[in-house]
C-alpha cells in the first residue's frame, strides 16, 4: 500500500507495476498509434490495471475496462499515469450462482 | 422495381465482435471465423432473402476506428465512406461495451442508417449483467438489437427489423449527438462552412467537421483543393486554438475522444447493472499459466511440438489404411484391365499421382484442425504476446507470428493475413518469410522421404526438426530484410487479447471440412490433370533403339509381354520430356544429390506442393518394373541412387524453394510489386540451393 503521506507522482506506464492500479494522465503518443490508443478506449481519465509482462518481459498486458490490451514498453513510455492502489485481491471468488431465476434482460417488445 | 426490394447492408464493428459469425447466420455461409482480431481481411458479400427483400449483406474487416491504421481497416473504412451501403448494422460485443460503443459513437457522427447488434448476447447473461436496451435506444438514438450468432437467439428478429426498417414500418430514429453544447456548436460552425456543395463526395459534412477538428490528414487533404478551406481553416484554428485553451491544452483529438468516453460511460452507468465481477475469470486463470513469466516461452514451443507430433502419429493410421486402399484397388484393377495404354495413364498416372496425395488427407485434416483450434481458442493473440520481444529484436512485430502460423497450414491465407500489419516494410518482410513456415502441402513429401529413409521413432523428431529449420530460415531472413530494405520502418505494438473462449464444434468441423474439401478437389482437378501431363511426358518421346531392342525380346518363348512392356518403359522413361527436363538440369542439382527423377518432382512442385509427391509416385511407378508392388517410400529407399543425405537435402529444397504459383500470385497482388515478386522468387530460390548444398555436402561428408 502507498501511505498517504507519500508523493504521487505521475509515472510513465513503462515503469509501472504488477498488480497495481492507474489513472491515465495523459497520453502523449503521436500519430497513428495516439489514434489507437485513444479508439481502443486508453483515454485521459481512464482507470486501468497492469496484469503482467510478456516472458521476455515486453510487452505489457493491461486491462482497461473488462477487456485485456497488450503495448510495448516503448508506447507505454508516452502513456503517463498515477498510481491509485493496488488490484482488489485476487483469487477470491465472488457471486457463484447468484442472480439465478433473475430476469435475463428487459427486452421487451417494441 | 427491382431495385426497391433489394436492401443493401454493411456489417462493421472492432475487430473479433463476431461479425464473421452474424454473417454466417444471416448469409448462410461458411466464413472462417476465429478469436482474434484481424480474421477477416477482406469483404464477403452475401446475399439471400428474406420477406421478399433481397439482402446483399457485406461482412467487412474488423475496424476500431473510422480512421484506418491498417491495410485491413481502411477497407472497411473506404466501403462505408464511398460505397454507402442503405444501412449499417454495427455489430457489437456486448460483454465489452465500453470499447465497442467507441466505433459506434464514430458511425453515429457519419449520420447513415444505423443499427446496433449487441453479439455475444449469451454471454452477457452468463455473466447476470443486465442490460436495459430500450433506455439503451433512447440514449443512442439507434435500434438495438440483442443477439447471438452462437445460440443463433435474436437472428431472426434481426432480420424482421432489417425489413421492417427498409419498409418503413419502423421509423428511424434520429441520432443523439453525443459531444457536450461548446463541441456540438463548433462542428455546426464547421459543417455549415463545409457545405456539400463543394464536394464531389456526399460525404456528411458533420462527420467532415469532426475529423477535422481531430486534425485527420486525410479529411484535411479531401478538403483542402475546395473553396471553402480558406475560409474553413481560420475559423478551425480558432476551434481548435478554443479547444486546447479550455481544456488544459488537451489537444483536441485527445479531448474528443475523452467526450466520446465520457459519453459512452454515462450511458453504460445508466443502462447496465453487473453483478460484482469474480475477481479472476477464467482468462485470467488460463493465462496465469500459458502467459507465465517461466513458462510462457516453454509452453508455446510444447504446444507446437505437440501438433506436429499430433499431425505425425496420429495420422499415421488412417494414412496407412488410405494406403492400404489404394493399394488393393490397383492390384484388383491390375488384374481385370487387359494392358493397354489407358490401364498404364490409370493405374502408374491417375492413382500413383491422384493416390498419393490424397493419402496425406488425414494429416492435413489433423493440422487444420489444430491450426484452427489455435485460433478459435483466443491462444494465437497470445502468441504474438508472448513472441513480440523476439520479433521484435528481429525487426518484426509479434502480430507478423500469427500469419506465420497460419502459413503452417497455407501460405495464401497466411499472406493476406499479413494486412493486419501497418507498414508495407513488415508486410512485405512477413510475406517474403511465409512460405519458410512449411504448409500442409509440402507434409506429404516429408512423410514420404521420412518414411523412405528413417525409423519410425524418429519420425516424428526429424518432422519437428524441418520444421525448426524453416522457421529459423524464416527468421534469419526477416531479419535481413529489416536490416537492409527496410531498415527505419517499425510497427508500433497496441494490441487486444481476447478472453478465451470455447470453440464452436460445429464451426471447427466446418472449417476442417473446408479445407479437406479444397484438399480433395485439389486432388481431382489440378493433380488429376498434371498426373495425367505427367504420365504422357514421363513415357514419349520413346528411343527407337531401345524399343527395338524389347521388341526382339518380346519374340523370345515364355515370357510375360506385360513384364517386357514395364521394363522397356522403365528404360525409356530417361528418354521422355521428362527425362529430358531433369538430365538438363542435373548440373545445378548434382550437388544438392538430386537426380533427374527428383529435379521433374521439383519443377512440377511449381504449380503445387502437392504435386511434387505425385509426380514421384507417377514416375516411380512407371519406372517400377513390377506393377504396383510398391509403395513410393519403398522405391526410394531400394533405390541405390538415393540415401538419407539426398532425403534430408531434398526435404530442405522442397522446405525453401518458391512456393506454389498460387502464392506467388497472391504476393503480386498484396504487395503490388512486380520487383519484390522477383525477389521474392528469387530469394527463395537461391536460399534453398544454398542450405540443399550445405546441408548435402556436410551430411555427405560426415557420412551420412
Amino acid at each position: 500500500m502507498v501511505s498517504t503521506n507519500e508523493q504521487i507522482k505521475p509515472i510513465p506506464l513503462s515503469e509501472a507495476v504488477i498488480d497495481r492500479r492507474y489513472r491515465v494522465i495523459s497520453v502523449d503518443a503521436k500519430g497513428a498509434v495516439r489514434q489507437r490508443m485513444l479508439d481502443m478506449g486508453l483515454v485521459p481519465g481512464i482507470c486501468l490495471a497492469v496484469i503482467r509482462f510478456a516472458p521476455l518481459g515486453d510487452p505489457i498486458e493491461i486491462r482497461i475496462h473488462r477487456f485485456l490490451m497488450s503495448l510495448r514498453k516503448e508506447e507505454a513510455k508516452d502513456v503517463i499515469v498515477m498510481d491509485i492502489g493496488s488490484v482488489p485481491h485476487r483469487g477470491r471468488e465472488f457471486g457463484r450462482g447468484r442472480g439465478f431465476g433473475r430476469m435475463r434482460h428487459l427486452h421487451g417488445k417494441r | 422495381m427491382v431495385k426497391d426490394n433489394i436492401i443493401h447492408i454493411a456489417l462493421a464493428g472492432n475487430p473479433n465482435s463476431g461479425k464473421t459469425s452474424v454473417f454466417n447466420c444471416l448469409a448462410g455461409a461458411n466464413q472462417k471465423v476465429g478469436n482474434f482480431s484481424g480474421v477477416t481481411v477482406e469483404k464477403v458479400e452475401g446475399t439471400f432473402k428474406h420477406k421478399g427483400y433481397t439482402i446483399r449483406l457485406v461482412d467487412l474487416p474488423g475496424t476500431y476506428s473510422l480512421s484506418p491504421y491498417s491495410p485491413e481497416e481502411k477497407v472497411a473504412r473506404d466501403y462505408i465512406l464511398r460505397e454507402k451501403p442503405d444501412m449499417i448494422i454495427n455489430i457489437i460485443d456486448a460483454t465489452n461495451l465500453e470499447r465497442n460503443l467507441v466505433l459506434t459513437t464514430q458511425l453515429m457522427d457519419l449520420e447513415v442508417e444505423l443499427l446496433v447488434v449487441m453479439n455475444m448476447i449469451d454471454e452477457v447473461e452468463k455473466q447476470h449483467t443486465i442490460i436495459d436496451f430500450q433506455q439503451f435506444e433512447k440514449l443512442f438514438g439507434a435500434h438495438v438489437i440483442p443477439a447471438s450468432a452462437v445460440t443463433k437467439q435474436g437472428i431472426n428478429d434481426l432480420l424482421d427489423h432489417i425489413v421492417d426498417i427498409k419498409s418503413g414500418e419502423i421509423e428511424t430514429k434520429k441520432y443523439k449527438h453525443n459531444y457536450t453544447d461548446t463541441v456540438e456548436n463548433y462542428i455546426l460552425e464547421l459543417s455549415d462552412i463545409i457545405e456539400n456543395k463543394y464536394l464531389n463526395e456526399d460525404f456528411s459534412t458533420r462527420w467532415l467537421a469532426i475529423k477535422l477538428i481531430e486534425n485527420d490528414i486525410d479529411v484535411i487533404n479531401f478538403l483542402k483543393p475546395t473553396p471553402a478551406w480558406e475560409n474553413l481553416e481560420s475559423v478551425l484554428n480558432n476551434v481548435r486554438d478554443n479547444i486546447q485553451k479550455h481544456h488544459q491544452q488537451m489537444k483536441p483529438d485527445i479531448y474528443l475522444a475523452e467526450e466520446r468516453a465520457a459519453f459512452i460511460n454515462g450511458a453504460i452507468k445508466e443502462t447496465v447493472s453487473r453483478e460484482k465481477e469474480e475477481a479472476e475469470t477464467i482468462t485470467d486463470k488460463i493465462d496465469n499459466i500459458l502467459l507465465h513469466r517461466v513458462f510462457g516461452l516453454p509452453f508455446f514451443l510444447l504446444i507446437m511440438y505437440g501438433i506436429f507430433q499430433l499431425t505425425f502419429q496420429l495420422g499415421e493410421y488412417p494414412m496407412q489404411w488410405i494406403d492400404q486402399l489404394f493399394q488393393s484397388f490397383t492390384s484388383y484393377l491390375d488384374g481385370i484391365i487387359p494392358a493397354s495404354m489407358l490401364k498404364s495413364i490409370l493405374l502408374d498416372g491417375v492413382i500413383a499421382g491422384v493416390g498419393g496425395v490424397l493419402v496425406f488427407l488425414p494429416n492435413i485434416l489433423i493440422l487444420f484442425l489444430c491450426i484452427s483450434l489455435l485460433e478459435a481458442t483466443g491462444y494465437m493473440a497470445r502468441v504474438a504476446f508472448v513472441i513480440d520481444k523476439l520479433m521484435h529484436r528481429i525487426g518484426l512485430h509479434g502480430k507478423s507470428f500469427i500469419p506465420m502460423i497460419t502459413g503452417f497450414g497455407c501460405s495464401v491465407p497466411a499472406m493476406m493475413a499479413a494486412r493486419t500489419l501497418r507498414n508495407r516494410g513488415d508486410r512485405i518482410t512477413t510475406m517474403m518469410v511465409v512460405p519458410f513456415f512449411s504448409c500442409g502441402a509440402k507434409l506429404p513429401l516429408y512423410t514420404v522421404i521420412i518414411s523412405a529413409f528413417f525409423v519410425p521413432s524418429m519420425a516424428g523428431n526429424i518432422l519437428f526438426g524441418i520444421y525448426l529449420f524453416g522457421i529459423f530460415i524464416g527468421l534469419l531472413s526477416a531479419k535481413l530484410m529489416k536490416s537492409t530494405a527496410f531498415k527505419d520502418e517499425s510497427e508500433p505494438f497496441v494490441m487486444e487479447l481476447p478472453p478465451y473462449r470455447k470453440p464452436s464444434a460445429r464451426s471447427m468441423v466446418q472449417q476442417t471440412w473446408n479445407r479437406a474439401w479444397l484438399y480433395i478437389k485439389k486432388a481431382g482437378t489440378v493433380i488429376l490433370l498434371a498426373s495425367i501431363i505427367i504420365w504422357f511426358a514421363s513415357s514419349y518421346p520413346k528411343n527407337a533403339e531401345v524399343h527395338q531392342k524389347y521388341e526382339l525380346n518380346r519374340q523370345e518363348e515364355n515370357v510375360d509381354p506385360e513384364h517386357i512392356d514395364r521394363l522397356e518403359k522403365a528404360e525409356q522413361l530417361s528418354y521422355s520430356v521428362v527425362g529430358r527436363i531433369g538430365k538438363f538440369l542435373e548440373p545445378i542439382s548434382k550437388p544438392l544429390g538430386f537426380d533427374w527423377r527428383l529435379n521433374i518432382a521439383l519443377v512440377n512442385g511449381l504449380a503445387a506442393k502437392e504435386i511434387v509427391v505425385s509426380t514421384m509416385g507417377t514416375i516411380y511407378a512407371i519406372g517400377d518394373t513390377e506393377s504396383g508392388t510398391k509403395t513410393l517410400a519403398e522405391s526410394l529407399r531400394e533405390d541405390p541412387e538415393y540415401s538419407q543425405a539426398v532425403g534430408i537435402s531434398f526435404m530442405i529444397f522442397v522446405l525453401l524453394y518458391i512456393p506454389c504459383i498460387a502464392s506467388v500470385a497472391v504476393f503480386f497482388k498484396e504487395s503490388n510489386s512486380k520487383l519484390w515478386t522477383v525477389v521474392f522468387v528469387a530469394y527463395t530460390l537461391i536460399v534453398a540451393w544454398i542450405a540443399s548444398f550445405v546441408v548435402y555436402q556436410l551430411s555427405v561428408f560426415s557420412g551420412l
